[in-house]
């Protein structure tokens, strides 16, 4: 008896958690649904009393160009994972299967990185792309980016390419595959469990991301979801409905990419910490 | 001549391994490397941006002037952001490390509905981008969620006026919660996987000399779970210290710099005042001072074990 009621109230404090985890997101969808009369005067209860407003939503993408911003946010996550993927699965190759001269240093640059706070780099990092022409642009946004996702993807990758036989790189070497072809044709697709879960770190990081592109952008066109936000918070006085509607569009597709991909999303956390 | 050949062999080795790191080795040098010497080089110049050749060299008065009072202003308001990291950190950690142990302990045991439950705890952290800080505004607004409810229920004494945002005296405390809320996902990842490596025999062990629930948790579980317990904090003090999107979102860094970080603290300083010596000296500090704390964490850990 005594053992039912502590798992009943186990499950009490469990379930409130859970209601703590997702009470501001039923708040925005709430919010999103009702009137800016009801959004003001009762923002208390979820679900609007005065109907449904779904044109909410159709006034947000009519009030700015919100399919662009979801473009711009999609274009610059996707264009960042790729380049990390890419670039730092041939690090984590030539670390992990090839000899050559500085291996050790090049190692504990990447690593090393990581202590670099990205705050303190971001005023020559935005000098140095201005001055290459790339304000204003999807590279300009990507490349920092790509470059901050180094140290977690040359340190995942290297120590999973490590963890492939070595015998399996002799073979093909013996079969007549060049380092090339080993890495695309067998060490890149062996390694999609590392890939998954660099892919979606990335992705998440950068969709989530306000402050780079913040700096880099001032072009309307080139805003991205997060920036479009803020943008539509710069009206006089608050619009709650309209502002949670935006808000909605960039809240969905990351919790969708999440509870379909979070077993990858998870080991990066603890596969993150290890080398704490 | 076997020499030669074996020469040539690792010369050639050495061209392959290069063109697999060119592509990063090119975005390091000119994204990472230059960024970071440029702006070493910049925390001892004066300068408000546009060509460098106007810069002034000035040794180590921007260091002065937000450390030792060079410039009154600004160290008085470097002092305040810093100590405002170091209250977030303390107050989120305590609540954190805790709860996040208990929670995890829970959810490790529990059959059914495990693993929902543990994917609802992930989405604060994962969906937590501008859009849900906005929400959070509105729950703390001066007419928002949080009054009202007081109000409605009776308890008129406890609203805040101006929004919990909106009051420098609870500010903070508004800013706390929702970094607690945004970053004890990660932290009860962390003893969750370290739970999951404690092995079950030394608690059936315990369980047959008759230990208590509560000795086995003291006396077993957290002492193994320390190395992780360094890790959140080591982790939860750099995050702290790297804070940004959160509080620029939610309070800007005001009221009255009430919630003013080194993050905002250091982009109002180059982005609107255009003092980009005096932020960059603010940077280094700030990175000095986590690669510190983070060593002696790690020392701890390893004197520990």
């Amino acid at each position: 008896m005594k053992r039912k009621l502590l798992t009943g109230i186990k499950y009490l404090f469990l379930l409130l958690y859970a209601l703590t985890c997702l009470y501001p997101f039923m708040w925005m969808l709430g919010t999103s649904l009702k009137t800016q009369q009801e959004s003001l005067l009762d923002p208390i209860s979820l679900f609007p009393k005065g109907g449904f407003q779904w044109h909410n939503y159709i006034d947000v993408w009519g009030k700015m160009d919100f399919f662009k911003y979801f473009m711009n946010s999609v274009i610059i996550s996707l264009g960042v994972v790729i380049g990390v993927v890419i670039i730092y699965s041939m690090v984590g190759f030539a670390l992990a299967r090839l000899n050559f001269v500085g291996k050790k240093v090049i190692f504990f640059m990447y690593i090393s990185l990581i202590l670099v706070p990205g705050i303190t780099v971001l005023i020559p990092l935005y000098i140095n792309m201005t001055n290459l022409g790339l304000d204003n642009s999807y590279l300009g946004v990507i490349l920092p980016l790509i470059n901050g996702g180094a140290p977690f993807a040359v340190f995942l990758f290297t120590n999973y390419f490590k963890s492939v036989p070595k015998s399996l790189y002799e073979a093909a070497i013996i079969d007549g595959c060049n380092p090339f072809q080993i890495y695309r044709k067998i060490y890149f697709p062996l390694s999609m469990p590392a890939i998954g879960t660099i892919a979606v770190m990335n992705f998440i990081a950068s969709w989530n991301g306000i402050l780079w592109p913040m700096i880099i952008i001032n072009n309307k066109n080139m805003f991205t979801l997060p920036m479009a936000i803020m943008y539509l918070d710069q009206s006089a006085f608050k619009q709650w409905n309209v502002l949670m509607a935006g808000s909605m569009f960039s809240v969905i597709p990351v919790i969708i990419i999440f509870i379909f991909l979070q077993k990858f999303y998870i080991q990066g956390l603890t596969s993150g910490s290890v080398k704490g | 001549m076997f020499k030669k050949k074996f020469t040539k062999k690792m010369v050639r080795e050495n061209i392959v391994a290069y063109t697999f790191l060119l592509p990063g080795l090119l975005l390091f040098l000119t994204v990472g490397l230059y960024s970071v010497i440029f702006s070493i080089r910049m925390s001892f110049y004066n300068w408000s941006g546009v060509d460098f050749s106007t810069a002034r060299f000035e040794g180590l008065n921007n260091f002065k002037n937000i450390l030792f009072g060079r410039n009154p202003q600004q160290t008085i308001d470097f002092r305040n952001a810093i100590f405002n990291n170091f209250k977030i950190a303390f107050f989120s950690i305590i609540v954190i490390l805790p709860l996040a142990l208990i929670i995890a302990v829970m959810i490790q045991r529990t059959k059914k509905g495990g693993g929902v439950l543990r994917t609802i705890y992930f989405i604060p952290m994962v969906a937590s981008g501008a859009a849900i800080y906005y929400a959070w505004q509105g729950l703390y607004a001066s007419d928002g969620v949080l009054n009202s409810f007081l109000s409605k229920i009776g308890l008129d004494f406890f609203v805040v006026r101006d929004g919990i945002l909106g009051n420098p005296k609870t500010a903070l405390i508004g800013v706390i919660i929702v970094v607690i809320w945004t970053s004890l996902p990660s932290t009860m990842i962390l003893y969750y996987a370290g739970l999951s490596n404690i092995s079950e025999s030394i608690y059936e062990a315990a369980n047959i000399d008759g230990a208590s629930k509560f000795t086995v948790m003291w006396k077993i579980t957290w002492p193994l779970l320390k190395p992780m317990t360094v890790v959140a904090l080591i982790n939860a003090l750099n995050a702290s210290f790297q804070m940004f999107d959160n509080i620029f979102i939610l309070t800007g860094g005001g009221p009255a710099k009430s919630t003013d970080v080194s993050g905002t603290l250091l982009y109002t300083t180059a982005f609107r005042d255009s003092q980009y010596g005096n932020a960059s000296a603010m940077g280094w500090t700030v990175f000095i001072l986590t690669l510190i704390l983070s060593l002696i964490s790690l020392k701890r850990m390893k004197t520990d074990y």
